[in-house]
This record gives C-alpha cells, structure tokens and sequence, in this order.
C-alpha cells in the first residue's frame, strides 16, 4: 500500500508533467486551430458584408443611372415633338394668305419652340453648335411670337418675312436631322448616361450649326432676343478718348466730398462699354470703378459694405438718401433727372432715376444709385441704361389728353396720369400716360398717348429678399 | 476525447466571440442611419428656442456654462454640453440626444427650432391650407372679409388681415405671424402648406446667391457681382436657357452644381452681390462666360476672347 502510495507518489510528477505538456501542446494546438478558424470565418462575415454593401452601392448607382436616363429621354423626346412639327407648320406659313391662320400657326410655332428650348437646356451648353441652336429656338419663338402679335393687331406678313418664315422652316430640318441621329443611337439599345452613351454624341450632332457656311438670316425684330439687341453701342459715351491717367482725375473730380484713397488703374474692360478699371479706397472702404474710355463718364462704381446686415431703416428711401442720389448723379453729369423708383433693403436703398426731357420720363434712360441708409452716403452707381439709350430724341407730341387716357382704365387712378416713354419688348420706345392705380395691391398702367391703347401694365410686389419692386 | 471536446469548444468559443464582434460590427456600420434620424429631434450647435433656454439655466445652475441663458445653442453652450456630458459619463458630442436630455432633466419636443425655420410658421400672401381656411372664416364673420373661405390666402385675404391688424393695434403688415394669430385665435401649427408657385423674386435671389458663394467666395466684392451679372446675362441671351434656374443647372454650365457647392449657405456679401446684379449692376457688360486662367483647362474656353479680369476670372 504504502509502496504503491509511494509509486504512486513518485510517478504522479512524472505523470502530471507529462499531462501537462500534453496539454500545453493541446491548448497551443486548439488556440492556434480555434484562430485560424476564427480568422476564416471572420473573414467569411466580413466579406459577405463588404459584398453586401457593395452590391448595395452598385445597385444605388445603377438606379440613379436609370433615373437621370430617364430625365434625358424625358427632355430628349420633348424636344423631338417641339422640333418635329416646326418645319412644316413654317412653311404653312409662308403660303397661307389668311391673317387669321398665320397668326394661329405662328403661335403654335411658339409653343413648338419654347418646348424644344427648355428641353435643349437640360444638355451640354459647352459647345458653339449647342449654343447656335439654342439661339435659333430661341429666336425662332420669339420672333413667331413678334410676327403674331403684329398679325393680330391688323398688319400682314411682308414678303420678306415670308421668305424668312421658308428660310427657317429649313433650319428646322437641319435641327430635326441632328435630333435624328441621336434617336439611331437610342434605337441600338444605348442609353443616355454612362461610358459611350448618347450623350457623347449628342452634342456633335449639332455641330452644324457652328459651321461657318452656315448661314442664318439676320434676325431684327420687335423682341427681347432680336439681334439688334446684341450688338449694343453705349451711344451716351461716344466723346474724345481719354488715358487710363486722365481717367485718375475723373474719379477725384467725381468723388469731392468723399475721401479717396489708393487709386489704382487695375486693367481694361473690353466690354461692351470700354471701359478703364480702378480699384480704389472710399471712405476706407474697397471699391471698384468703371470710366468709360471715350468721354472718361463713370459708368459704374460699387462698393463692398461692411459685412453683416445693416439693419433696415425703412421701407421707402428717405428724402436726404434721394436728395444725395441726384446730387451725385448731377456731379457726374447727369443732368435733369428724377427719382422714379425706389426700395430698401437691409439698410441699403435702391434709387432709380430717370432723365426728363419736356416733361416726359425716359424709362429706358435709368441710372441707378445705391445709398446706405445709415449716414445716406452713395455707395454705387450704374448707368448702363442710360449708356446704351440716352441720346436726344424727336418725342411726339401726345394725341389725346391725361383725362381722355385715364378715362380707359378699369380702375380709379390715384394720380394724375404723368408722360412717360417707355421701352417695349426691348426694341420700340412707347409714348404713354402712366398712372397709378390700387385695388388688392398697386399697379402701374401705361396707356398709348397717341392710341390709348393700353400698353403695359406692373404690379408692386413687396418681396422678402428684394424689397419693394414691380413685375 | 474530453481533451478533444475542450478544443472544440474552445474553437466554438473563438468562433462565437468573432461572430459575436462581427455582428457588432454590423451593426456598428448600421447604426449611424438610425441615429441620423434620432438627431433631428436633438438639440446642437445652431438650434434655438424656450428648449435652449431652459437647458442653458440648468448649465449655469450646475456651473458649466456662464454668463446668462439666451436660447441660442453656440459654440460656447456646446462647451459647456460637452462638459456635462463628460461628467455624467455620457458620450461626450456637444448634442443634446434623448439620453443627454434625460440626464439633464429636460424634454426634447418639436419645440426646439433649428436656426432659421422659425419664420416659416407665419401665414402669408401665398399660404394656403386649413389654418388658412379657419382665419378666413374668422374674418368674414367679423366683416373684415366678404366672399367665401378657400383656404387660399390671396390678395383679399391680406387687405382683411391688414385691416383686422389696424383694428387691433397690431403691425399692418398682412402677415400672420404669431402676435396676429394669438389675437385671432387661431394656431399656427404645422397645418399650412408652403406658400409657392409664381416667379418670387427671392428665390432667384437665393440661387443665384448660391452660384455667387460656390463660384466666387474668395475672389473681389465686384468679381462677384460680375458672376451673379454672367448668369443673368445668359438668362437674356438667345443662346441659353431663359430662367436663372435653367442657366444655373444647364449641364456642365458651372462647376459649384458638379461638386456640390452650390448647396454651400451663402454669406452675406453672396446675397448683397446678388441683389446689385438683379438691380442691374455689371462690371462686365454683357459676358456670358467667365474662368479662372489659372485652373481651366477647355480648350474651347481658352479660345474665347478675355474681355474683363476681375480678381482670379477672366470674363469673356
């Protein structure tokens, strides 16, 4: 027994030891196992949730792909129904002898093309073909509508406009072409969006009409998008060259009273005004003037103001903020104008004035002053306006009296109908009577003071963001 | 074999707890989508209101925050937020969460406005809705309003308002806001609809402001009336779309739209920049384009004729 016990003794740390190791082998071997297991199966999970998301990213991507295909087509088919009736109903024109019927398709032309220029916007505007036939829509409309409302008010189609109504008619096939080779690549199973979409294409199709042997009539008509609007003149400015160093002087004799600082001639502008460009401190503050290179006139000048709103004064631009807009526009040259407009808006006013000539407001003359309300300094000006339209003008004398217009108003005027010229589609100046008149709101009617026809017609509208302006 | 089960179990083990990690990283990678919905109704940086305020006491009577309790959440009160979460062993974001508020003592209602948004109750020219509806009902039983009520706040409905407001000592503005509504008797509450539709000023303001910010915010005050006049001189032009927001999002027309800057909040020279060009101002007569001769790289940009530089933009 005791023997025994003592083997048993003796040969337990033998045994314990080699259980031990035994063990340690087992546990390292299982650790080593139970790891590498666990690295795998992690692995698994973890790849099966990146795949998870990534199939998730994938499908996201592949639904907006599809959605802004689908706005594409969208845009691409409707600009396909405004193209595709435009020649034809062009030539319509052309042949038809009955005032009624040119005027009813000439609208529908406008409704064709206003639809084919909103759809057009939605692509590439980077390319000089683009552009062309985005002008030739766009003019294409304006002028069907010009054309339309002249029919309607009794005078017919020239023969010349005719002839152009023809000319047009085959752009639009030109057009409808370019539509056309895109619809090829849509018909292979392409879509829009994506790598070797139709998109690629789709502004090459137009690059016919950036050819220079492509030739367009010359569009000067009574519209916004005539092109006689395009190649402006500031005919007010036409005096004697100046020197970017005289112009120095101009602007120290401009801003008496103010203090000036750093005057610095920082380039030219080559505009459509040529202009010399000053950077420049007044009062302390940065400002940016612009001297007209012939006749050295201001024809802009801005200021940066402190940031942060000013706080708002009032609504309506006190008197002394009225009287400095007029004295500063008076220094600069400016001569007999009045205040005919103005709003404010954080602590800042808008000033219109307009030149009067024999008791007639020139509208499209405006020069535009800006007055901080705070201390009612001048801090900007503009006088494009005035550049591009003030000249002496033969004005006609009106044909009926203030009371015989006023008489043709649905409303009951507040005010004295006053004389006023105003611009019409951009292109013709209109004599009229303006009166003001209210009923759920303000309105201005201008009445023909030649026809009595009513002419134009605003209303106030008190915006948040804009302050007090007409529409 | 009982050696071999601990192996196995220990394998088992191992396998569990990654399992177990990987299910927390899971849901670790999911989470963030519930509690980007749970933070609209918490409170941050920029929100404001009796909410604020009554958070802001309790920050000062515990000593985290000083100076006195004025209901806008700044940098200064996400500080002190900060703190006591700290202190309370609390995820410590600066953003006064359920739990937060729990620990704080206060309730997160829909009472709490985000900068901004409180302007939005008030009924105007433009509103419309049952809210509406009941005030029109109001005025015309009082006489200030003939007619029929149709929700729809018109023109009529802002001379009724106008003249109630004159009645009652209140500012004539025609527009309802809350001292309007209190005399009424009507609630403001989420029951009025958007006011929108017509061609509103401000919100040509706003985007171009935006294109004004994204495109231009470090250059010159006039480099960036002289942006704001590009976009409307397109907006004139026969060669380009005519609204501002067709100019302003024509594809590949600006780059703030491409990368996203355009969603940027505008600053205050932005707005002011934006205002002189729709009153008409244009440093560059007529451009239609302009780009930075620095980084462009279109051929076909390069090749128009430069007309004006302003700042880092050549406009042409």
């Amino acid at each position: 027994m005791s023997t025994k016990q003592v083997r048993v003794f003796c040969e337990e740390p033998q045994d314990n030891k080699k259980n031990k190791k035994g063990k340690n082998g087992k546990v390292v071997k299982t650790a080593v196992l139970g790891t590498a297991f666990g690295l795998c199966a992690s692995a698994i999970v973890g790849l099966s949730v990146a795949l998870y998301f990534a199939d998730r990213t994938v499908q996201t991507h592949e639904t907006y792909q599809r959605q802004m295909d689908a706005v594409y087509s969208r845009a691409y088919y409707d600009l396909l129904d405004g193209a595709s009736g435009l020649g034809v109903t062009l030539r319509k024109i052309g042949v038809s002898n009955s005032p009624r019927m040119q005027q009813s398709l000439l609208y529908e032309v406008w409704a064709s093309a206003s639809l084919a220029e909103n759809s057009l916007a939605m692509f590439e505007s980077q390319d000089d073909g683009i552009l062309q036939a985005q002008k030739f829509v766009n003019q294409l409309g304006d002028y069907s509508q010009s054309l339309a409302r002249r029919v309607g008010n009794g005078t017919p189609l020239t023969p010349e406009e005719r002839e152009k109504l023809i000319k047009m008619g085959d752009m639009a096939d030109v057009y409808m072409n370019a539509l056309e080779q895109v619809q090829d690549s849509l018909g292979e199973g392409k879509m829009f969006v994506g790598d070797g979409g139709a998109l690629e294409g789709f502004t090459s199709a137009f690059s016919q009409f950036s050819d220079p042997s492509f030739e367009y009539p010359e569009m000067i008509y009574d519209g916004p998008f005539s092109d006689a609007l395009e190649s402006r003149e500031p005919i007010a400015f036409m005096g004697e060259e100046i020197t970017a160093q005289t112009g120095v002087d101009f602007i120290s004799d401009y801003f008496k009273g103010y203090e000036i600082q750093n005057v610095e001639y920082i380039g030219d502008g080559n505009g459509d005004i040529p202009t010399f460009n000053y950077s420049l401190l007044v009062d302390g503050a940065d400002a940016f003037i612009q001297i007209s290179r012939h006749g050295g006139k201001l024809v802009a000048f801005n200021m940066s103001t402190s940031d942060g709103a000013e706080q708002a004064v009032k609504q309506e631009a006190g008197p002394t903020c009225q009287q400095n807009a007029l004295a500063f526009a008076d220094r600069l040259g400016f001569k007999d104008m009045q205040v005919v407009w103005s709003s404010s808006m954080n602590g800042e006013c808008y000033i219109n004035l307009a030149p009067v000539q024999n008791g007639v407001i020139l509208y499209s003359d405006l020069v535009k002053v800006k007055v901080r309300e705070r201390d009612s300094r001048v801090i900007g000006l503009d006088a494009t306006h005035y550049a591009f339209n003030h000249r002496d003008r033969q004005i006609p004398a009106p044909v009926i009296t203030a009371a015989q217009a006023g008489e043709r108003l649905s409303l009951p005027s507040e005010s004295d109908g006053r004389l006023a010229l105003i611009p019409l589609h951009g292109m013709r100046e209109v004599l009229t009577y303006e009166f003001e008149c209210h009923s759920d709101g303000t309105y201005f009617i201008y009445i023909d003071a030649l026809s009595g026809d009513e002419v134009n017609i605003l209303y106030v509208i008190d915006d948040n963001g804009m302050g007090m302006r007409t529409m | 074999m009982q050696i071999r089960k601990s192996s196995i179990s220990v394998a088992s083990k191992c396998l569990l707890v990654f399992m177990a990690l990987m299910i927390v990283v899971g849901l670790l990678v999911f989470y963030p989508t519930d509690t980007e919905t749970a933070e609209a109704a918490a409170l941050k940086q920029g929100s404001s209101g009796s909410v604020v305020k009554t958070m802001q006491t309790k920050l000062i009577n515990w000593g985290y925050l000083s100076g006195r309790a004025d209901g806008v959440f700044g940098a200064k009160t996400k500080s002190a937020v900060i703190a006591f979460q700290r202190a309370n062993g609390l995820t410590a974001d600066g953003v006064v969460g359920t739990r937060t508020a729990q620990a704080m003592g206060i309730t997160l209602s829909t009472s709490s406005s985000s900068a901004g948004s409180s302007t939005g109750t008030a009924l105007k020219q433009g509103s419309s809705g049952t809210a509406v509806k009941t005030m029109q009902t109001k005025l015309i039983s009082w006489g200030y309003l003939s007619g029929k009520a149709d929700g729809v706040f018109g023109a009529k409905t802002k001379s009724a308002v106008i003249a109630f407001q004159r009645a009652n000592g209140l500012p004539a503005d025609g527009v309802v806001g809350s001292k309007t509504a209190q005399a009424m008797g009507i609630t403001l509450s989420g029951s009025q609809s958007t006011s929108g539709g017509g061609p509103t000023s401000s919100t040509d303001l706003n985007l171009l402001a935006r294109v004004v910010y994204g495109e231009a915010r470090g250059e010159p005050y006039t480099g960036q009336v002289a942006v704001a006049a590009v976009v409307l001189n397109r907006v004139r032009s026969s060669s380009f779309p005519n609204s501002i927001a067709g100019v302003v999002y024509q594809s590949g027309a600006f780059d703030c739209v491409a990368d996203g800057q355009i969603n940027l909040t505008p600053n205050d020279s932005a707005f002011k920049a934006a205002r002189d060009a729709l009153n008409g101002w244009d440093p560059s007569y007529g451009c239609l384009f302009y780009y930075n001769p620095r980084t462009a790289t279109s051929k076909w940009m390069l090749s128009r004729t430069i007309k004006l530089n302003i700042g880092n933009h050549a406009f042409c």
